[in-house]
């Protein structure tokens, strides 16, 4: 039915998002009248659990919180948390624990290209469709993921929940021979994503653009994965000590996830077409020219085409992993010493959804006396809203099952992790 | 995977309540040492569980799942091939689950020989850490019936 003005829709479960939560539309007398993401189960109960534990537990304990990027979980943790103890992690150390980082960047975004985002693209329901038809190309697609995988259980131990990560390094490093077996491995990825990079751009794109502020971590010279400092595209910059006052989280009555603005600025974006935004010129140069060919352009403003900056991201972050094994030299120790200290610690790194923040109080044996964890899902929540809400109401005319799937897609350019932030999705859109 | 291995897997999150039930059965598993046995734990993403036993001649799968009327404790022992399997709502914190695993590996060929699936009904899935008790006694019965399959396979 289209060319309605009252219409009621309704869709049980969105797919291909990790985690669960709700979207509910409304469309009333042929305008947009409310869009809502709804959250049920409470998104603070990591940071009341981690409250009188040990100061060591952070990584391990939020690390749980995702699958799919516990490594941003660990290392927000423990940079949080080294930044109260005083202690700095860096040479050898900082570079390995980037390459890990790189690992899950891989990992992730392979996933969410071929799995998760491509299908909307190609107009399958999901990944097994798409196998079905293009066996080679979901087959290149987890050979990818797996390239990741096999990175983060090298340096990490394993790569759902990697227990090698500790306060001030590592539990063991890898020795050398370790790291070089893996360079065939990460040169075929590397050409397998560029494919990725080549494939992607040729998808059509919805016309649609969005100008939130774009935030993301900055570290001049290289792309912040694991370290570096806040700020926007619109000249914002504050040290990661500053998210108490910067970043503002309010309740909305419709969901017991908190929404985040900038305070005195609004709604903002965070993740892949931020950090391409503010880093891009500092990407590796086969991802650069990656980007140069697909078009992208200095900025790219067209949320849909977030698959191709994530997979100009995925050519990077294996260009890295290969700048990276190639110079290693295992550090003379596997970790230093993070002795407790009363007081407040910030981290921040890039999840491969966005800039997770955590803060951590300690007492002066070590106790946690209070956390806060920003993920990057909760940050993107308005920007999600505000971008469906506009969408709809460019594209009234559409049958209610296009609209439905474009704006599911919508969504999926987010790459939300809703359980980062809460449990059980379900789309709801009412047109009256 | 490469070898010719079985291996168990236990999908799940140790902080959401019954929801490690699948982890803790792998941990107790893994106090009895059994040779030739490949240990995983997973939060059930598909590709992860594909890539975790393709090649093995025997995949066990332990997870929690949500049931109504659930009665807490209750094992359900199902091959891959079981429409329940097919449609299994999991308890886990992310939404897909086994069934897409398995559409998934048929279609390129990835599944085990055998692939079965240990099922408990959950009583709470909520955050927290700790099973509950009916739960944790089905995990201790669970693991000695998964080492049971095991040892019978490696003699034959």
């Amino acid at each position: 039915m289209t060319h309605r003005s009252d219409r009621a829709l309704h869709v049980a479960g969105l797919a291909r998002v990790e985690g669960e939560g709700a979207m509910h539309v409304r469309v009333d007398g042929g305008r947009v009248t409310d869009v809502r993401l709804e959250i049920y189960e409470p998104p603070r109960f990591f940071e009341a659990f981690l409250r009188g534990r040990g100061y060591t537990e952070p990584p391990d304990i939020t690390a749980r919180v995702c699958g799919i990027c516990p490594v941003a979980y660990q290392l927000s943790a423990c940079r949080a948390i080294e930044d109260a103890c005083g202690v700095t992690v860096d040479g050898a150390l900082a570079d390995l624990r980037r390459l890990l980082y790189c690992g899950e960047w891989v990992s992730s975004h392979a996933l969410h290209i071929y799995l998760l985002h491509a299908p909307d693209f190609l107009g399958y329901d999901g990944a097994v469709e798409l196998a079905a038809d293009h066996r080679a190309l979901v087959e290149r697609g987890l050979a990818l993921k797996r390239a990741g995988n096999v990175l983060m259980e090298v340096i990490g131990g394993r790569a759902v929940h990697p227990v090698n990560v500790r306060l001030g390094g590592f539990y063991r490093v890898p020795a050398r021979a370790d790291l070089a077996a893996l360079v065939p491995m990460l040169r075929r990825a590397l050409d397998d994503a560029l494919a990725t990079v080549e494939w992607v751009a040729g998808f059509e794109f919805p016309d649609f653009t969005h100008q939130h502020e774009l935030l993301a971590l900055v570290e001049p010279g290289r792309y912040a994965i694991e370290s570096g400092q806040p700020a926007t595209d619109r000249g914002l910059r504050f040290p990661v000590s500053g998210m108490d006052e910067q970043i503002r989280e309010e309740q909305v009555p419709h969901s017991t996830a908190l929404h985040a603005r900038l305070a005195g600025r609004g709604l903002y974006t965070t993740g892949p077409l931020a950090r391409y935004a503010l880093s891009g010129q500092w990407l590796p140069p086969l991802a650069r020219q990656a980007a140069d060919a697909a078009g992208l352009g200095p900025v790219c403003r067209n949320p849909f085409r977030s698959i191709v900056v994530r997979a100009v991201e995925l050519t990077g972050a294996l260009e890295e992993a290969l700048r990276l094994v190639a110079q290693y030299e295992p550090p003379a120790v596997a970790a230093v010493e993070v002795p407790p200290a009363a007081g407040t610690g910030y981290g921040a790194t890039e999840a491969p959804r966005g800039v997770l923040f955590h803060r951590y109080r300690l007492a002066a044996d070590g106790t946690v006396l209070s956390a806060r964890i920003v993920p990057p899902t909760a940050q993107n929540q308005a920007s999600v809203e505000d971008d469906l809400r506009r969408f709809v109401a460019d594209r009234l005319a559409l049958d209610d099952h296009t609209l439905t799937h474009q704006c599911e897609q919508a969504i999926r350019n987010y790459d939300p992790c809703i359980s980062c932030a809460t449990h059980f999705l379900d789309l709801r859109m009412e047109r009256r | 995977m490469t070898g010719r291995q079985m291996v168990v897997i236990g999908v799940g999150n140790p902080y959401r309540r019954d929801d490690g039930f699948g982890p803790v059965v792998v941990s107790l598993l893994a106090d009895r040492h059994l040779p030739d046995l490949k240990l995983a734990t997973s939060d059930g993403e598909p590709t992860r569980l594909i890539e975790l036993w393709t090649g093995a001649t025997l995949a066990v799968v332990v997870d929690a799942v949500r049931t109504d009327p659930a009665r807490p404790g209750r094992v359900h022992r199902l091959s891959a091939y079981h429409p329940a399997v097919r449609g299994a709502v999991p308890a886990s914190s992310h939404g897909t689950g086994l069934g897409e695993a398995v559409d998934l590996a048929l279609v390129l060929d990835r599944l085990p020989d055998r692939l079965l699936l240990y099922a408990v009904e959950t009583d709470q899935v909520g955050f927290g850490a700790g099973l509950s008790a009916p739960v944790a006694e089905a995990a201790v019965r669970v693991a000695a019936e998964i080492a049971e399959l095991v040892r019978v396979r490696e003699v034959a």
